[in-house]
């Protein structure tokens, strides 16, 4: 991925990068708005990375300015607010993401590669998705393993589906919790988790191979053994 | 500065009003006097210029009968047709109008010519002073064929004169006198004021400089000032409850922000010292990420108690069918009971819709089955229940849990207050300051009731349209 980081604070900076250098992917950082503006008109990126506190400009406004020149680029918002009405004011001027600070590395990789992910294939034309021996009909609804259908609860069903349209990618616990449960705070009770497990009792427990991993610390992954 | 606020008689409001009002009100007694007298001058006025009227149309018929000569021997005295100025007081002894006739050239044919008042030939009546300084009221006629001139003149009554003139000293007198006594009356009642005032600047003065447990005195009359120095202490037992809470608050979040800071900090300890171990490296860095989130997880709830209590949310209500909300909660919810080996039962009456925020509605019910959770005993059961009461909805989430004391069913829903006041199990205190927040948001209410064995969390919520 080419990755334009627009943030301020060094150290962030520091360790985002290191990642995203050792996950092979080239950023271009800026540290101020205009810069960030001027690197964003010039060259095409994948995604970019906009801090919303930074020095001289709101990073709402840069944003706002990035949408108006018609700048498709994906853009996820890093901020230390986490009010409900900042993370709507963020998305309500262009960006596509929102993530509080502090974050952990793989949350923010997971997000960006949701959000480079080509869309259309995976959201809307796929009825049928195939992951390995595990077959997801979406008109009807139908999930079969090694074709012996499974019987899903409706939520279990939707998790299932997004980590199947994210097959190969991690998928964090905050992702699922906004995703699925539409949950914008982190409860204390391990309800991903509990979910999580009795989907992968139905799933993977009655086979050979397990298709669902824990990434400890960082999230699922469903992908084919 | 403050003394010489309380000095500074002269710029006192209360000192100025006093005074002004004093003023006002001396001076429509004055004014109301003068109508009085204008209205009794302009009656008086009026019956001397009808007597004038009367005695010029005597003379006129005089006229039309005999002549102008009839007209001059008429008003001759004592054999002579013009009057000396002598007679005057005499002739008005017996009659009271003072008469000249003249002929165009101001040249007098008989009656007084020491009477000539200015004027047209016009029925006018005139205030002529000449007479010795005495007012008259005056009339002056040409008679029919232009030839000559009638003037017809009367005293205006002595008594009026006189009440005039007395009207006048007394009015200088009254308004002279009035100054020295509004102004000490400004003063007084400034002072008294002052004295209450000053009572209860020094209660705040004596706040301010921390002795936060002053009081104002009340003098017990119940008027303005007791009001308002009982609503001041009101305000002061309330701040001084606030205050308390904030200190309990900021030993709250130094004591749940410093636990997790400090596990972190031992982490690291560890993970320098196991750097060899990728095992332990990586078990480290596991509890490490987890003392984040608690640390992460206890800023989020205060940022967002702070939101929720600051009411900006309030612009973004819609509607929320509550029932379905608390059932797809509920379903969520319920494997986990189950894996703590606890029981959670739904009792959710259809068709409940409230107006609010359904993130902050989400939190409140995931809180609240949180709470239980936390603390139903193993094997024990806990209970959901939705159901529509009169103009509200009554949303129920009990326990049979060890239940709380009387006496703790309102510092729950404080921050930090946790009951076990050991805070070794996980959570922060705020879950349920987030829950009455959140319940006063939708102008509902939260509160905790006491049952044997357990308790039970009520919280009302207006339905929609109410």
């Amino acid at each position: 991925m080419r990755i334009l980081l627009v943030e301020d604070n060094e150290e962030t900076v520091a360790f985002t990068s290191r990642g995203f250098e050792e996950a092979g992917d080239a950023v271009t950082v800026a540290a101020t708005a205009q810069q960030g503006l001027l690197v964003a008109a010039a060259h095409t990126f994948d995604v970019i990375i906009f801090d919303r506190l930074l020095p001289g400009m709101d990073g709402l406004d840069a944003v706002r300015i990035l949408r108006q020149s018609s700048i498709a680029t994906p853009i996820l918002m890093l901020t230390a607010l986490d009010g409900i009405d900042d993370r709507v004011n963020g998305l309500d001027a262009g960006a596509d993401d929102y993530l509080t600070k502090p974050f952990a590395f793989a949350e923010l990789y997971a997000r960006l590669r949701a959000l480079t992910r080509r869309q259309p294939l995976a959201e809307a034309d796929t009825t049928r998705i195939v992951v390995g021996d595990l077959v997801m009909e979406r008109t009807r609804q139908v999930v079969t393993r090694a074709n012996e259908r499974l019987e899903l609860l409706p939520r279990e069903y939707r998790i299932l589906e997004y980590l199947m349209l994210n097959e190969g990618q991690i998928v964090t616990r905050t992702m699922l919790l906004d995703k699925i449960w539409g949950y914008r705070f982190d409860p204390k009770t391990s309800l991903v988790q509990t979910h999580l497990s009795r989907l992968r009792a139905k799933v993977d427990r009655p086979f050979d191979s397990e298709l669902i991993r824990t990434v400890r610390g960082a999230g699922y992954v469903l992908s084919a053994p | 500065m403050s003394l010489a606020r309380r000095n500074n008689l002269i710029a006192s409001t209360v000192f100025r009003r006093t005074v002004l009002s004093g003023l006002i009100g001396v001076m429509s007694v004055i004014g109301l006097v003068w109508i009085g007298y204008a209205i009794h001058r302009a009656q008086t006025l009026n019956e001397v210029s009808e007597s004038l009227d009367r005695e010029m149309e005597g003379l006129e018929g005089l006229y039309a009968e005999q002549g102008i000569n009839g007209l001059v021997s008429a008003l001759s005295y004592d054999g002579k047709s013009t009057w000396e100025p002598d007679w005057l007081y005499a002739i008005l002894e017996e009659d009271e109008f003072i008469i000249r006739v003249m002929t165009g050239d101001d040249e007098t044919l008989a009656g007084f010519d020491g009477i000539d008042p200015p004027g047209g030939k016009t029925r006018t009546f005139i205030e002529y002073e000449e007479l010795s300084g005495h007012p008259v009221l005056s009339f002056r006629l040409p008679l029919e064929d232009r030839s000559a001139e009638v003037i017809a003149a009367r005293f205006i009554p002595d008594r009026l004169v006189i009440l005039q003139e007395w009207l006048v000293r007394a009015s200088w007198l009254v308004a002279l006198a009035a100054i020295p006594i509004l102004l000490l009356t400004g003063f007084l009642t400034s002072r008294s004021v002052f004295r209450r005032l000053n009572t209860i600047s020094m209660s705040a003065e004596a706040i301010d400089e921390g002795k936060m447990d002053g009081r104002i005195p009340i003098s017990g009359t119940g008027d303005e000032f007791d009001r308002l120095s009982v609503a001041v202490n009101d305000m002061l037992d309330r701040i001084g409850t606030l205050t308390r809470n904030l200190q309990g608050v900021s030993v709250g979040v130094a004591h749940d922000l410093k636990t997790p800071v400090s596990n972190l900090a031992g982490r690291l300890e560890l993970l320098q010292r196991d750097a060899g171990d990728p095992e332990a490296v990586s078990s480290h860095v596991l509890a490490a990420q987890g003392h984040i989130s608690t640390l992460s997880r206890t800023l989020d709830a205060l940022l967002r108690l702070g939101e929720v209590e600051a009411g900006q949310r309030r612009g973004a209500f819609a509607e929320v069918n509550l029932s379905e909300l608390v059932t797809d909660l509920a379903d969520s919810f319920e494997p986990i009971f189950e894996d703590a080996d606890k029981h959670l039962e739904l009792r959710v009456g259809p068709g409940v819709f409230v107006h609010g925020d359904r993130d902050l509605l989400t939190q409140l019910i995931s809180n609240l089955l949180e709470n239980a959770l936390e603390h139903a005993r193993d094997g024990a059961k806990a209970w959901l229940g939705l159901r529509a009461e009169g103009d509200h909805a009554l949303l129920e989430v009990g326990d049979d849990g060890p239940g709380l004391p009387a006496q703790a069913t309102e510092s729950v829903f404080e921050r930090f207050v946790r009951l076990e006041s050991s805070r070794s199990t996980p959570g922060n205190g705020l879950g349920l300051s987030l829950v009455r927040a959140i319940a006063e948001l939708h102008t509902g209410q939260a509160r905790v009731v006491a049952t044997e064995p357990g308790a039970v969390f009520e919280i009302t919520l207006p339905l929609r349209g109410h």
